[in-house]
């Protein structure tokens, strides 16, 4: 099956649309969020209750909280085998260096909203 | 917490048992709440595995999280297992898991349920805890760390807030009560306006050299808000601030930065370490000595930092074919550049600095620091030899496609570009007399010069040299160093601690008495400034003696400008002692942990760090005594 990796930005509920369209296809759902150290707490029951739900609604999905920078996520990307990665533009710098980095080993599209 | 206290239970913890797979691990936990009688008919086991179907309940990091709703309990239940050997679990990460946490919980307990679940989640994601976990004797540990450690984390999380607090009051305090007991004969830094302002000005200059240690993403916030504060108390205004700034360095450092970004994307750096490795390396011995020196070299001649990702990116092929261990290379590579930036005028910002500050010509480098940095190179690479030759990979060669990937022509152009620069760097004094322009117009001129050439040269792409080449944010955090560093200068603070350094000075034995002062304020500027600059950026301290060199100078002690060149190796050598010590070590421990994934400990480093700065540091101060003497 294959994995989509949609990183959640709880300010930016843009996320719930992808969730809707990928409800239909037969699609593994990671769910990732980047949080500041504070905000980790929350970033954690809010995926927790995320997952309560889809779990109601069978659909697959694997949830995990990671840290750091764009580097942290391609590695992860790398791992697994990926579909696409969505991302929110708030959650990262997406300019400079890291980010021309990032683009040019990324192994799969990229979605941005 | 307490509510806690009361979920995790002693009984419900067990250590290091073995499981073939996930399925013998449930069917475990199944049967002891039968056991114990939590639950009667509910086929747990078949329930975990329905959920695993849904999705993997591993959150990555060795943790998986098993979570339920069971109708027959009657309050949540926490089980927690560390396993003896690690299972599949088809994490996010892939990785195998560790530590695994049961949370069953009745339906009716849904948001208590929820906040468990983030609870034990946030407590394992914290790496000293899962550590602590993992190493932990026995399960009243385990329960200890489970229950209360996350309290301690939290105190923890702010003891750099209180530590930086803390420091900064002992330096007013301490300050105040120095400044006010030193009485320079003469001097109007006397009064007791000049003294507020001393106070004033150490406390801010600490507190921005505090904030880079401890919050080192925010210390370009820290240098502006010590700015600021130094405005607002009338310390200085804002027309000797942007004096202060050492602009002509700033644009420098500009210019270099935007040249290097180039020659590094034409491939030059790689393509003449290629070259040379090749040429020597037909031993592991060699083949990393080799690097060691040619890396040095690049420091001196480019900047350290790009000098070190150009062969830290090629140590890391290196090693992955040979499958060997990274650790000494990036040990002895930085150590090797941080030496080797030293070699010349623009190897490192505090060279730099000093060239502006001092006015030195590239010459006066060649003629003071180029020797001894290359001589303590080759003592440094014998001693990295000595301490790392068992860990040194197999024999091996750099892979053919490392040079498949630098385009000829353009390399070609790179290397006009790059030894034009050299040249008009090295003649600078001699053009300026020629042209009977200001001191160090060249220096400034060269850069200018070349980088109109590559702008012309790479038409609308040139745009991005000027805008990734370079660090704006390093280059404004130097515009506030330097300007905060300034005033310590400005406010006669330097004068007061040069006048403290020649008292103490006097009291160091030598022999010759008339070399004494020099002697003395040397040792001690070379040790001082290569101590701090292990835990502290370089420029900070050195920006900070330069004014205190000046000051003693002026006083006219003999061979005073030797005190400038002590600051330098001092600087430059210092940043060796740990793995903070300087941005060449940061950068390379970034590349190290963002590559292998791997956390760099402070351990890996001390051992190598503590020996060749001791004997680099000992061996400037006996060659800088021959020069004395003679």
């Amino acid at each position: 099956m294959a994995n989509i990796i949609l990183i959640i930005d709880k300010k930016n509920d843009f996320y719930k649309r992808f969730l809707d369209y990928f409800k239909k296809d037969k699609k593994k759902l990671i769910l990732l969020a980047f949080p500041e150290k504070e905000e980790k707490g929350e970033y954690w029951h809010f995926l927790f209750s995320l997952g309560e739900k889809l779990q109601k609604e069978k659909i697959s999905f694997s949830i995990g909280l990671e840290e750091g920078s764009l580097f942290s996520l391609l590695d992860l990307v790398k791992t697994i085998s990926c579909e696409i990665v969505i991302l929110p533009k708030s959650k990262f710098l997406l300019l400079g260096e890291e980010y021309d980095d990032f683009l040019k080993e990324l192994n799969c599209p990229l979605l941005i909203y | 917490m307490d509510e806690y206290n009361q979920i995790f239970k002693k009984e419900f913890i067990f250590l290091d048992l073995e499981f073939q797979n996930q399925d013998e691990l449930f069917s475990f936990v199944e049967k002891l709440l039968k056991e114990k009688g939590y639950v009667k008919e509910e086929a747990v086991s078949l329930l975990l595995k329905e959920r695993e179907i849904i999705g993997s309940t591993g959150v990555g990091h060795g943790i998986a999280l098993p979570h339920l709703f069971l109708k027959t309990l009657s309050f949540p239940l926490v089980l927690f297992f560390r396993l003896k050997r690690p299972l599949e679990w088809e994490a996010i990460d892939k990785k195998p898991v560790k530590v695994v946490v049961f949370i069953f919980s009745p339906e009716n307990e849904q948001e208590f349920y929820l906040k468990l679940l983030c609870y034990i989640a946030d407590l394992l994601h914290q790496e000293e805890i899962l550590s602590s976990l993992l190493k932990a004797k026995s399960k009243e540990e385990v329960f200890q760390y489970l229950v209360f450690q996350k309290k301690i984390s939290i105190i923890k999380r702010y003891q750099n807030v209180f530590i930086y607090f803390l420091s900064l009051f002992l330096i007013f305090i301490f300050s105040k009560l120095l400044f006010q007991n030193i009485k320079i004969p003469d001097s109007p830094f006397n009064s007791y306006l000049w003294i507020r302002k001393e106070y004033i000005a150490t406390t801010l200059f600490f507190s921005m050299v505090l904030g880079t240690l401890l919050f080192f993403p925010y210390r370009v916030a820290f240098g502006g808000i010590a700015l600021t504060l130094l405005l607002l108390t009338g310390v200085t205004d804002i027309e000797s601030t942007v004096k202060f700034m050492a602009i002509p360095t700033i644009l420098f450092i500009i210019m270099v930065m935007i040249m290097v970004k180039w020659l590094s994307e034409k491939g030059l750096f790689k393509y003449l370490v290629i070259k040379a490795i090749r040429h020597f390396g037909n031993s592991p011995l060699l083949l990393f000595a080799s690097l060691m020196f040619f890396s040095s070299i690049l420091g001196g001649f480019i900047d350290e930092v790009s000098a070190i990702l150009i062969t830290v990116g090629i140590a890391i092929e290196i090693v992955r074919l040979t499958k060997g261990n990274i650790i000494p290379y990036l040990i002895g590579l930085v150590m090797a550049t941080n030496i080797g930036s030293a070699l010349t005028l623009i190897g490192n910002p505090i060279g730099i600095y000093l060239a502006f500050a001092a006015k030195f010509t590239f010459l006066d480098f060649l003629k003071n620091a180029t020797w001894l940095s290359f001589l303590s190179l080759i003592l440094t690479i014998f001693f990295i030899l000595l301490i790392y030759r068992k860990d040194i990979g197999l024999k091996t060669k750099i892979p053919e496609k490392l040079e498949e990937e630098i385009d000829k022509k353009e390399l070609k152009v790179s290397l006009i570009v790059f030894l034009t620069f050299i040249i008009l760097i090295i003649n600078h004094s001699f053009i300026e007399q020629l042209l009977k322009v200001e001191e160090r117009t060249m220096l400034l001129g060269a850069g200018f010069l070349i980088v109109g050439f590559i702008l012309f040269y790479e038409k609308e792409y040139s745009r991005f040299f000027v805008e990734r080449g370079p660090d704006w944010w390093t280059i404004l955090y130097f515009m506030f160093l330097f300007a905060n560093a300034a005033c310590l200068e400005y406010t006669g603070v330097t004068e007061k601690i040069a006048y403290l350094l020649g008292e103490g000075a006097k009291r160091i034995p030598f022999f010759r008495v008339d070399l004494k002062e020099t002697f003395g304020n040397l040792t001690i500027l070379l040790w001082g400034s290569g101590i701090l600059s292990g835990f502290v950026d370089n420029l900070p301290i050195v920006a900070a003696l330069v004014p205190v060199v000046k000051s003693l100078v002026a006083k006219g002690i003999p061979d005073g400008h030797l005190l400038y060149w002590s600051l330098l190796i001092g600087g430059c050598f210092g940043g060796n002692l740990t793995m903070i010590g300087s941005t060449a070590n940061l950068c390379a421990i970034g590349l190290y942990e963002r590559t292998f994934r791997k956390r760099f400990k402070f351990s890996d480093w001390l051992k190598a760090g503590i020996i060749i700065t001791f004997l680099t540091l000992l061996f400037a101060n006996i060659l800088f005594l021959i020069r004395i003497l003679k």
